[in-house]
């Protein structure tokens, strides 16, 4: 049974590296590598039962049963499992290779074997989560995740900035798991059991009301763990500061989590949804993709921006999650496959992209030892293979073709474009709207890694730390390395892909849709429907493959007689460019940060100080902030307020034991009348 | 058989109201033991034959509660050197007037529960009730460490007679833990209370509140 050995080689890991931690270096052989073991496996495990199409893989199994009843736990394992199995092994197994080479870094400063634990008890338990087949086994591997997960972001704990938020994750983490516990227990209460297969379609028990409550409560908790707006608070924080191979995990996979409960809760336990539930997840979605493309936008410190992308892409899943939801109240199934296909598909793209690009931050990173973006530049020369990988990365987050994410995207487009005719209510406004703000998400997420990837990797170094950076080691290059392939294979191959997503749409919507989806010769992409547009990704890149010898031709024609000059750059007469001079990711940015000031609310300070005139200043000093509009308008308020009430109930905190006794004797004396 | 339980039990309700409104130190103590012994007959009373294991724990909670735990509550009421006056915060008088509100209420509550047929006839339940909040009132209203623990057996007691209900499906080994417990317990504030006579040159818990935060 592969699942059960690749679970086993992250326990193994797990002790491995606990127990050989005084031997860093082998702790992070063994452990990282056993993470790995246990990827292939992962990997090899979901893809076949995938490719097998079957329902379900594994059939409820109790691993353990205590003495209370009910409390067991048990797992299993069906075709949506099975999805995100693949994508926390897939991911996970390329960080772990990347592990290999990025946790030298920490020898002799930081305990490398608990890094390693930590890494496969993350992998294990996110594996749990997504193989829970009932509510304890869920509900404990959730939190275990959210607990290993706050010491990875607190691993660097001697910095300020990193216990910070390591708390601020810790109390989403906690309110996220309350919403989610008293979910479950509505639904559980109704079923009268805990286990999962209980709980399908348990929705149809309650009423309108409860039902209504139970989803806005999953809405909540799952949409804190995924990083919707605004409940994204914490990732912009929480990611940065994390090791950078730990961001990857969290980034790629530990976010989808939340997408995992929404999808498994939404589709196969509430029941059939009304229109309102996936109007509001569209709107969410939308909302998160602009936003969190708009604050990247504005970043200049590069695991900030890659974690703000994060809430961008969370957006446009949840787009594809809510629009499917919308195509299941309107009655059309093969419009909501589509939909959910293509939030699914963007689901694993973006694990794959967004995971490959924080490990390049993290090579960079390590490199330079800075994640200002403005102290970067010209690495492209010094770490040509890391360039590379981050270029791919790049071109994929911003949906360009033919890698990855430009397919996921399309998708969206597609049944976004099409839900237009599926309804008369004016709700229908609601998807070329989505469709339009999708199309400038795509837009501003390409501005925003054209600054990324230019600030970063090309012109001249801004600093000393720029200028002696090295290039990665090997792990460290294979790990992303396997990750780009996948982006160009996921990108490439489209249509072999959805073959595995037949048994999902079979489980989720009753429909397989990839017979539809493919066209011609299975290289060419359709929309599932007869007058839908078609796309093949594959074609693109042959195309530019074969007209490759049209501009080879062209210069040996022409261009061969023209005199080769080599000259330095033109300077407008200065002698010799500096790096001053170069363009910042600041000044980058400033046209959009104009355009969208209501947002931004920026803030600058310019302090002169002059002798005669104030054109032949002395010393300028330049400040420029942002107001962060959620946390100041939104969260401060709301902490203050409950500061204030707690700060009231402590009153309640007398100091004397009688006082104490009497609480005690009142809620005793109020429980007996109660209960008489 | 049921009389006779039914007779010791008021017996122990009785001796509550007695710890209610003593003003003694000694005297509370005294109280405390010799309910801790009635209730440590009960047992016998109620097994209609007697097995070796019930005799035994008959002869060690008569032992522990009646003679153990008090010798031990003596002993740091002599070594702490403390006067024997109560200090209530309320006052014996309301003290007593509570307590048999709460008896009543107790036997009110007791017939008014959902309880097994053979279970109708005795005063178990309301005697436990009783003695729970009777020992609450004991703990919320006087102030002194020892006549806190005091009231804490006296509610312990309560919850003895309520575990007698169960007393032919649960073992009564369970009983024996508990026992082992609430000596180890009272044992262990006959300590606390020397430290906190050290401390604070005083029993009066209230003046614990300088400890909060």
């Amino acid at each position: 049974m592969l699942l059960t050995f690749a679970l086993w080689a992250y326990v193994a890991g797990m002790a491995g590296a606990l127990v050989l931690q005084r031997a860093e270096r082998l702790a992070n052989v063994l452990g990282f590598g056993l993470a790995a073991l246990g990827g292939v496996c992962g990997v090899v495990f979901s893809v076949s039962s995938l490719a097998a199409g079957r329902a379900v893989t594994i059939a409820p199994v109790t691993l353990w049963s205590g003495p209370i009843p009910d409390v067991r736990l048990v797992v299993e394992a069906d075709a949506l499992s099975c999805f995100f199995v693949l994508i926390v092994s897939l991911v996970g197994l390329a960080i772990s290779v990347f592990s290999l080479g990025y946790a030298r870094t920490y020898y002799g400063r930081k305990n490398v074997g608990v890094l390693a634990a930590v890494f496969n008890a993350l992998l294990l338990v996110t594996t749990l989560v997504f193989i829970a087949g009932n509510l304890w086994m869920f509900l404990i591997a959730w939190e275990l995740m959210a607990l290993l997960a706050y010491g990875m972001v607190s691993f660097e704990h001697e910095d300020r900035e990193a216990r910070q938020a390591g708390v601020l994750y810790f109390i989403m983490s906690h309110l996220d798991a309350a919403c989610i516990l008293l979910g479950f227990l509505m639904l559980a209460q109704a079923a009268g059991d805990f286990s999962f297969a209980s709980l399908r379609g348990i929705g149809a028990k309650l009423s309108p009301q409860q039902r209504d409550a139970a989803f806005m409560l999953f809405v909540i908790g799952f949409g804190i763990k995924a990083g919707a707006v605004p409940l994204h608070i914490w990732l912009p924080v929480a990611h940065p500061v994390a090791p950078s191979n730990i961001s990857a995990l969290m980034s790629g996979v530990l976010i989808k989590t939340g997408i995992y409960g929404l999808v498994r809760v939404c589709f196969e336990f509430l029941g059939p949804p009304p229109m309102w539930w996936g109007a509001s997840l569209l709107a969410a979605g939308t909302v998160s993709a602009v936003l969190g493309v708009l604050y990247a936008l504005m970043e200049h410190d590069l695991k900030r921006l890659l974690a703000y992308h994060s809430i961008e892409n969370i957006g446009i899943i949840l787009m594809g999650i809510g629009a499917a939801l919308m195509f299941l109240h309107t009655g059309h199934a093969v419009l909501a496959s589509l939909a959910l296909i293509a939030g699914l598909y963007h689901t694993i793209n973006h694990a794959v992209f967004k995971a490959l690009l924080f490990l390049g931050a993290g090579a960079v990173l390590h490199a330079t030892h800075t994640r200002n973006m403005e102290e970067m530049g010209g690495l492209a020369k010094r770490m040509r293979w890391t360039s590379l990988f981050f270029l791919v990365g790049a071109v994929a987050i911003s949906a360009l073709p033919p890698l990855n994410g430009f397919v996921s995207e399309w998708l969206t487009y597609q049944s976004l474009l099409q839900g237009f005719g599926t309804t008369t209510s004016l709700v229908r406004l609601m998807f070329p709207l989505g469709g339009a703000m999708l199309a400038l998400t795509g837009a501003l997420a390409a501005a925003c890694f054209v600054k990324a990837f230019g600030i970063t990797f090309l012109a001249q170094p801004r600093s000393d730390h720029a200028r002696n950076a090295h290039e990665a080691s090997l792990p460290v290059l294979i790990g992303q390395g396997v990750l780009t392939a996948a982006c160009v294979f996921l990108g490439l191959f489209p249509t072999a892909f959805l073959k595995l997503l037949d048994p999902l749409t079979q489980q989720l919507t009753g429909h397989q849709l990839s017979q539809q989806l493919t066209l011609a010769n299975g290289l060419v992409l359709s929309d599932a429907t007869a007058q839908g547009g078609t796309v093949s990704t594959l074609g693109i890149t042959l195309m530019a493959v074969y007209l490759l010898p049209v501009p080879l031709a062209l210069w040996a024609m022409f261009g061969r007689k023209a005199r080769t000059r080599i000259a330095p750059t033109w300077d407008c007469g200065q002698r010799g460019l500096t790096p001053q001079m170069e363009y910042t990711a600041t000044g980058f940015s400033k046209p959009l940060r104009m355009i969208f000031k209501a947002l931004f609310r920026p803030r600058r300070e310019v302090q002169r100080e002059y002798d005669f005139s104030p054109y032949f200043a002395t010393t300028l000093r330049f400040e420029s902030h942002m107001e962060e509009v959620f946390q100041t308008r939104f969260y401060r308020p709301v902490n203050l307020w409950l500061l204030r009430l707690s700060r009231r109930l402590r009153a309640l905190q007398a100091g004397s034991l009688q006082a104490y006794l009497i609480y005690v004797f009142i809620t005793l004396v109020a429980l007996l009348l109660f209960a008489s | 058989m049921n009389d006779w339980l039914n007779l010791l039990i008021g017996l122990a309700m009785g001796l509550n109201l007695v710890a209610l409104g003593t003003s003694r130190l000694p005297s509370l103590i005294r109280v405390a033991a010799l309910q801790g012994m009635v209730l440590g007959i009960m047992p016998l009373v109620i097994e209609h034959e007697l097995r070796l294991l019930a005799v035994a724990v008959a002869i060690a909670t008569v032992a522990i509660k009646g003679l153990v735990i008090p010798a031990l509550l003596r002993r740091a009421m002599r070594t702490a050197n403390i006067d024997r006056d109560l200090h209530p915060l309320i006052g014996f008088l309301p003290s007593l007037l509570l307590g048999a509100a709460g008896m009543i209420g107790a036997v009110v509550l007791a017939s008014r529960l959902p309880l097994l047929p053979e279970h109708h006839e005795s005063l178990l339940v309301a005697g436990s009730l009783a003695s729970v909040l009777a020992g609450l009132l004991l703990l919320i209203g006087r102030s002194k460490a020892i006549s806190q623990v005091c009231g804490y057996l006296i509610l312990e007691n309560g919850i003895y007679l309520f575990g007698l209900l169960l007393i032919h499906s649960v073992p009564l080994l369970v009983e024996g833990g508990i026992l082992l417990d609430l000596t180890v317990a009272v044992f262990v504030t006959g300590i606390i209370v020397d430290r906190i006579q050290r401390a604070f040159d005083s029993l009066d818990t209230r003046k614990l509140t300088v400890l909060r935060e």
